[in-house]
């Protein structure tokens, strides 16, 4: 009952008109990033960091979550339409959505993919309200041991999720929480590794790494050849999925709402790999799998939920434990710490409006997001025509003033344009940004715990296994970096799913 | 030597061999109660440990794997790609000395004129759009600073 009090509480603080606005915007500006190709959640939510230091905080993250949840929207209507996933996330949606396009059945794809981010997106705030109170709880007897250990799976869950070898993907997480080290010690004041520099004394900055990794890396890896990009001319009508449609798909959907939420509940889950596996699963389950890829309504009902109620399952570790699960939800704690809040379990307490708000704000949002896209679609379509040799200088743009005004300082422009080129690179060795960058965010936390810890146990690194939390979740940590190396199941795994 | 995982692990151990050089420089601390080396320190060892171990795995593998010169000679347009990183570069470079609005113009046009070219009336045009409009967004709505250069002050 207490919840309902809260939920209630919350869309006060919602309704608010400049709150209204701000998960208006946050909607219309994620569904836009997810429709436009080659620019993600991460480089819109980065560019726009710096604009929301003048809003109250509330707003901002209200904001910035709408741009996420907004973007796997988005991100289903390129699929759909011209085979081309708007973000990654959409990725499996292409598969069958583009046949359903070419079969003419591009309204009901587009229609199922928005009705099923809804239903999905709903029940995942549902589901997110009931289990946030419960989880503070148990999260407030947490000491600098379990958060250490948390922190520890969600590095290695995010790198045993990541594509090809999982070795590169904890070199790069390693190499993360080297570069988390730089700037001043958090007990000494001691300067590491910033050769001398004042710039780098305050650390190197997540904006700057996201936007080099992210924004300026994709562009140089999109102009390296000629740009072609062709829009399908499918005539557009009948978003209502019919009676037919509903049937097939309802089932997906809720499978999708399920193992979506889980996935983002997951450290090192998220929306991409909750879209990936759910799409598997519909086909293992199917009766009729051999039509996947076909352009089945289930294999596009199933990948578009789960990526909606995964981003929205996300929010739990972030809002609950302070502890960021994918590089999206790491960009709000980047956000959330630069309006002078620590997240963690006292967010609950201590900032009841901005907890309940963004948690309302998502309901609402959601609203909105499924008025926006049925009558719009049309013109996203047209924002999708406009050429990537015109758009491709305004990111760039857009990114150089987002990381100037951060500081206003030129030295975040160079940082950029730095992990920009290391991300280029790191893309032609194949080499893997997210467990980099969410390692950046959690290395300064990783330290402080790692080194509370000792000293809570004089030394001793038995406090790691003889603690119940941590054993358990340091076994899960080992037996998920042993795997790789005595089954082949996740070679399959990523085989089955690049078959698919 | 051909395979680029191979150049990857070795350039990897050099920089994992250098944060070890430059942690150690710093005070380690104890056991019971670690300095500011204490964490990049063994930070340092594990990721040399990986990278040797990238290393070993891919010489010893018997697939055949991408090699760096198909990386180079793949079909890209190597020109294009640093002709944007210098044209941020020199952005920065420049941005406090001529300030944000003629700046900006310039590097559009560059962009929009040199990879893949446009008419010079687009190339002005939105050249145009984009430092005068980033410029009454962010200055003049948003009151962020941006660098006015020589025309201000």
């Amino acid at each position: 009952m207490e919840t309902i009090q809260h939920l209630i509480f919350g869309f006060g603080v919602t309704l608010q008109p400049m709150n209204l606005l701000c998960a208006f915007l946050g909607a219309l500006m994620g569904t836009l990033v997810g429709v436009l190709p080659g620019l993600g959640p991460v480089g819109a939510m980065s560019m726009l960091l710096p604009v929301t230091y003048g809003m109250s905080p509330t707003g901002a993250i209200i904001m910035l979550a709408g741009i996420y949840y907004g973007a796997q929207y988005g991100g289903s209507t390129t699929s759909i339409l011209v085979n081309i996933p708007g973000e990654s996330a959409s990725v499996v949606t292409c598969l069958d959505g583009y046949q359903m396009a070419r079969k003419g059945r591009a309204g009901a794809a587009l229609g199922i993919s928005a009705f099923g981010s809804f239903i999905a997106g709903t029940l995942g705030v549902v589901a997110l309200s009931f289990l946030a109170p419960p989880l503070v709880e148990a999260a407030l007897s947490f000491g600098p041991p379990e958060y250490f250990a948390l922190m520890c799976l969600g590095l290695t869950v995010l790198t045993f999720l990541a594509h090809g070898s999982m070795l590169k993907a904890l070199i790069m997480a390693i190499l993360g929480l080297f570069v988390g080290t730089i700037g001043l010690d958090i007990t000494t004041g001691m300067q590491r590794f910033t050769f001398g520099l004042s710039d780098l004394m305050e650390g190197v900055g997540l904006v700057q790494v996201a936007m080099g990794m992210f924004g300026i890396a994709e562009i140089l890896t999109n102009i390296e050849k000629t740009m072609q990009v062709t829009v399908f001319e499918a005539k557009l009508t009948g978003f209502f999925p019919n009676r037919e449609d509903w049937k097939k798909s309802i089932g997906a959907i809720i499978r999708g709402t399920l193992v979506g939420f889980f996935l983002g509940i997951l450290p090192g889950g998220g929306a991409v790999i909750a879209s990936f596996s759910s799409y598997a699963i519909e086909k293992r389950f199917s009766s009729r799998p051999e039509l996947f890829g076909t352009g089945v309504i289930e294999g596009v009902a199933a990948p578009e939920s789960a990526n909606n109620a995964a981003s929205t399952g996300c929010f739990i570790p972030l809002l609950t434990l302070g502890i960021p699960s994918n590089v999206v939800m790491a960009l709000l704690l980047g956000a959330l710490m630069i309006h002078g809040l620590t997240p963690g379990p006292m967010l609950m307490v201590k900032k009841p409006d901005l907890f309940w708000g963004v948690i309302c704000s998502m309901y609402i949002g959601n609203v909105m997001l499924l008025i926006l896209n049925l009558p719009l679609i049309p013109m996203w379509v047209r924002v999708l025509k406009i050429p990537y040799r015109i758009l491709f200088p305004f990111i760039l743009l857009f990114c150089l003033i987002g990381v100037y005004t951060i500081n206003n300082n030129v030295f975040d422009i160079y940082l950029m344009i730095f992990f920009g080129i290391a991300g280029y690179l790191m893309r032609k060795f194949e080499f893997e940004a997210a467990p980099f960058i969410l390692a950046v965010v959690l290395g300064p936390m990783m330290e402080k715990a790692c080194r509370q810890s000792l000293i809570m146990s004089r030394g001793d690194f038995s406090i790691f296994v003889t603690r119940p939390i941590p054993a358990v979740i340091f076994a899960i940590a080992a037996f998920l970096l042993v795997l790789p190396m005595f089954s082949k199941t996740r070679q399959e795994k990523i085989a089955t799913l690049k078959d698919d | 030597m051909k395979n680029a995982d191979q150049w990857s692990g070795l350039f990897l151990s050099i920089l994992a061999a250098s944060m070890i050089w430059a942690s150690v420089c710093l005070p380690y601390g104890s056991i019971h109660n670690p300095g500011p080396g204490f964490f990049p320190l063994w930070l340092g060892v594990i990721l040399c440990g990986m990278s040797i171990g990238l290393f070993v795995q891919t010489t010893w593998r018997k697939e055949k794997e991408r090699t760096l010169r198909e990386i180079l000679e793949e079909d890209v347009r190597w020109g294009k790609v640093l002709l944007v990183i210098v044209a941020l570069i020199l952005y920065g470079f420049l941005m406090d000395f001529i300030g944000f609005l003629i700046v900006t113009f310039l590097l559009m046009a560059v962009l929009l004129r040199f990879i893949e070219p446009q008419p010079w009336k687009a190339v002005i045009g939105w050249a145009l759009v984009g430092s005068v409009g980033s410029y009454l967004i962010f200055e003049v709505w948003m009151k962020l600073r941006l660098p006015k250069g020589f025309l201000g002050d």
